[in-house]
């Protein structure tokens, strides 16, 4: 989420004076960077989330976020000796003022391992100008008995809390490993503690305005499923409504109206299949709900004369399928790009959009220039406001009108601009990282989550290409460039684990060779968050978006990065073909294979065959089993997690992936091509690039989530 | 509430919870400081607004507009 401090008092009118006011004072403004970000959320999807209330709340839609309120966010990441180590991110260990206790309205949420009590804490989402201010409601899970008395008075201390910890342990980690039975159970036990106190909360309100005549309630709230992980809320609603009297065939009329889904992946593993023993050791009255939904969609499909599938069903064997349940029982099904929505069409829904085809809809994501543009980047908001006057801050399509006054002057004032947010850059890492850049060097950067799709690794074999390509003499003609890295691996996951090692093993090497000083610099930033992006994102030149197609459902920090003027080097995946249809092919660094070449390639894939064609890809990727880099410790030579296993997953496969399973042999050269080319236009051809970095300034305004939440408003919420 | 009004009143609030001035004061403490004297200037807007949403009445009509759209984020991002 960032840190509330600057972007409410932003929202209020009030940051550029509190802080000249604190200096006159005495004080210095700038230690409240010390301050870490709310960390609630895992990547993209809690982060656009807090873009879409942002814009809720600036637009004036009734939206109300529900969340949990973790008492350890995403963990901080630290490097050692190039590997990542995770540590827990106490986020409220300085306190919490952003938030509101509101014990009055907690609610119980009943579990057969135990009933916990769900208390809200209310957080305030600032709309622009303050003329309207909306909530987000975080559940804090406590115990129903602080302490168990008689057993404290017995002195069996541990014994007396033990119920206390067992219902705060439900929140006390975001994302808890559940490689185990337990891992998963504690998983199944957030979602529902969520989605139960969420329901319970809006049924109160709702009764309070009509009692127990629930007919209006579809037309009076609409909940939108943020994915699968609050899928469980409809049988919830159905099984809340149950109790009240209401018949289940009423209830799931209720219930398919007031929800709608999105889906935010297409990549199978996400799309959360749960065991119905687990789901029954926790919510056995949700499991019956669910047989009884998977009852009435047999029912159905029957009466049509259409056959019940593995990719057209609820209940698959012993396990429900949260994605379908999600299609099935709601009004409105919703991807975030106009590629990746068709992908549901075609293929992930493709048995459901054949008999639901009216449901099936899309909403390209979008980001909140308030945070993205006029909190991060006031240098450019004052250029921009100096050609075409304010108001973008609510409008962004008016960046539109700098089109017409894109010249000579404009781009060398742009170039300046960029200049001093590389300074601000460059600084911030020399302080935490030790790596001195110039702001003189073109900077390339890839921030996001590392995972295998998002193709770190193919951005890590093009550095060793250039650098080889540096130190033989065949690149005389490029200009300095700096690498920039900022991502997360999720702590069990080996691989993208070392990948970061091995792209802190490649900076390593190059930061320290005086042949390629100044000329070349790599850097992986520690503990990528918020507060990174905000400081990363202004001074990029170019924006590094290299999921092979069909992959990346959407991706908003593309968004963010165009808006700031970094054209994209990218694949035509998620929102990047939109991006380039806003602002033209021409002012963009497009490569690899689209969806339908992928797809026609796949039977005949060979990557070992461009390995032994390819002296480049071959000298890169040797490196990995080659003893230029020391080899992983702690693992069995080859194994999951080792460097050596990197390239064997490349060449050979690995556990369910085939050979190079997205494709980065494959999309390497283009690749190559591509990130030369562009690095050469900004650091040779700077004020012709600059033009291009305007174009995508100027061509931004769709991706305002304003925009998405006006849409979803209107198109779905019926608001 | 304006930016002199907001520092004076986190100046009072620092004083307060810290015993401390602006000056002396830690990244936290400023930090809460400043926090809570923001809220305080949100609270009456904050009240005004979750009032509209949630109205307590009974509905006049049943056609009336939504009041409510609730976005259910996990992991609360």
């Amino acid at each position: 989420m960032g840190r509330l401090i600057y972007n409410n008092l932003y929202c209020m009118g009030l940051l550029e004076d509190a802080k000249r006011l604190l200096a006159e004072k005495g004080a210095d403004p700038a230690i409240l960077e010390d301050i870490e970000d709310d960390a609630f959320g895992n990547g993209g999807l809690g982060r656009l989330a807090a873009c879409f209330l942002d814009s809720a709340v600036t637009c004036n839609v009734p939206l109300t976020g529900y969340g949990l309120r973790f008492k350890y966010g995403l963990f901080k990441q630290t490097f050692v000796g190039g590997r990542q180590t995770e540590e827990p991110d106490d986020w409220s260990r300085w306190g919490d003022p952003w938030s509101i206790r509101r014990a009055e309205e907690a609610v119980v949420v009943r579990m057969k391992t135990g009933d916990v009590l769900a208390v809200p804490y209310d957080m305030p989402v600032v709309g622009y100008g303050m003329k309207n201010i909306g909530t987000l409601r975080l559940w804090q899970t406590e115990s129903l008995h602080e302490v168990d008395f008689p057993l404290f008075n017995d002195q069996k201390y541990a014994q007396a809390a033990a119920d206390k910890n067992r219902a705060e342990d439900i929140v006390k980690f975001l994302y808890p490993n559940d490689t185990m039975r337990a891992g998963k159970q504690l998983r199944v036990k957030q979602q529902y503690v969520l989605v139960s106190a969420s329901m319970q909360d809006l049924l109160r309100k709702y009764e309070q305005r009509h009692g127990s005549d629930y007919s209006l309630f579809p037309e009076e709230v609409a909940a939108q499923l943020n994915d699968t992980h609050p899928v469980m809320a409809i049988p919830e609603l159905i099984r809340l409504l149950g109790l009240r009297g209401v018949d289940f065939e009423t209830a799931f009329g209720i219930a398919q109206r007031t929800f709608a889904y999105t889906n935010h992946t297409v990549m199978q593993e996400a799309l959360e299949k749960w065991d119905l023993g687990l789901l029954n050791s926790v919510c056995p009255d949700i499991v019956v709900i669910m047989k009884q939904i998977d009852r009435r969609f047999r029912d159905e499909m029957k009466a049509l004369g259409k056959e019940v599938l593995p990719d057209r069903c609820i209940i698959e064997g012993r396990r429900v399928h949260m994605a379908q349940l999600a299609v099935y029982a709601t009004h409105a099904t919703n991807g975030v790009a106009e590629l990746h929505s068709q992908i549901l069409k075609d293929d992930v829904f493709a048995k459901w959009y054949e008999i639901y085809p009216d449901r099936f809809q899309n909403k390209t994501n979008g980001i909140t220039q308030r945070r993205w543009l006029g909190l991060c980047n006031p240098e450019l908001c004052r250029l921009i406001e100096s050609r075409i006057g304010g108001g973008f801050e609510t409008d962004l399509e008016r960046l539109k009108r700098l089109i017409p006054e894109i010249d000579d002057s404009l781009c060398r004032d742009f170039i300046a601009v960029k200049r001093m947010k590389k300074e601000q850059l460059a600084a911030e890492i020399e302080k935490r990282e030790g790596v001195v850049l110039s702001p003189d060097m073109v900077f390339d950067v890839q921030v996001k989550r590392l995972h295998e799709y998002k193709r770190q690794f193919m951005n890590a074999l093009s550095l060793l290409a250039i650098y080889f390509g540096l130190k033989e003499g065949r690149l005389k003609d490029l200009p300095p460039v700096a690498f920039i890295f900022g991502a997360k691996a999720a702590p069990g996951y080996r691989r993208a684990k070392a990948v970061i090692y091995w792209i802190n093993k490649i900076a390593e090497m190059v930061n320290s060779d005086p042949e390629t000083a100044g000329r070349m610099k790599v850097v992986f930033v520690q503990n990528y968050n918020c507060s990174w992006a905000e400081k990363i994102i202004p001074a990029a030149d170019i924006s590094e978006q290299i999921s092979p197609a069909g992959t990346e459902a959407s991706g908003t920090g593309n968004m963010k990065l165009m808006l700031n003027g970094a054209v994209t080097l990218g694949t035509f995946d998620g929102a990047n073909v939109e991006i380039t249809e806003e602002a033209g092919r021409e002012n963009e660094y497009i490569f690899g294979a689209t969806v339908e070449e992928l797809n026609a390639l796949k039977a005949d894939y060979d990557p070992k065959a461009i390995y032994e064609a390819n002296p480049a890809i071959r000298r890169a990727l040797d490196t990995l089993d080659d003893g230029t880099f020391p080899e992983l410790e702690g693992f069995a030579p080859g194994a999951e997690g080792t460097l050596a296993e990197l390239k064997t997953s490349i060449l050979e496969g690995a556990s369910w992936h085939t050979p190079d399973h997205y494709f980065v042999l494959q999309d390497f050269p283009s690749y190559l091509k591509a990130k030369l080319q562009a690095i050469t236009d900004a650091g040779n051809h700077p004020e012709a690039f600059a033009r291009k970095c305007l174009m995508n300034v100027a061509s931004s305004g769709k991706f305002s989530s304003d925009r998405t939440i006006r849409q979803y408003a209107k198109e779905i919420w019926n608001v | 509430m304006n930016a002199k009004q907001l520092i004076q009143a986190t100046e009072t609030l620092l004083l307060t919870q810290a015993h401390k001035t602006l000056p002396e004061a830690t990244a936290a403490e400023l930090h809460n400081a400043l926090s809570a004297a923001a809220m305080e200037a949100l609270a009456p807007v904050w009240a005004e607004k979750e009032a509209e949403r949630f109205p307590k009445r009974r509905s006049a009509s049943r056609s009336a507009r939504p009041s409510i759209c609730p976005w259910s984020i996990w992991w609360a991002g």
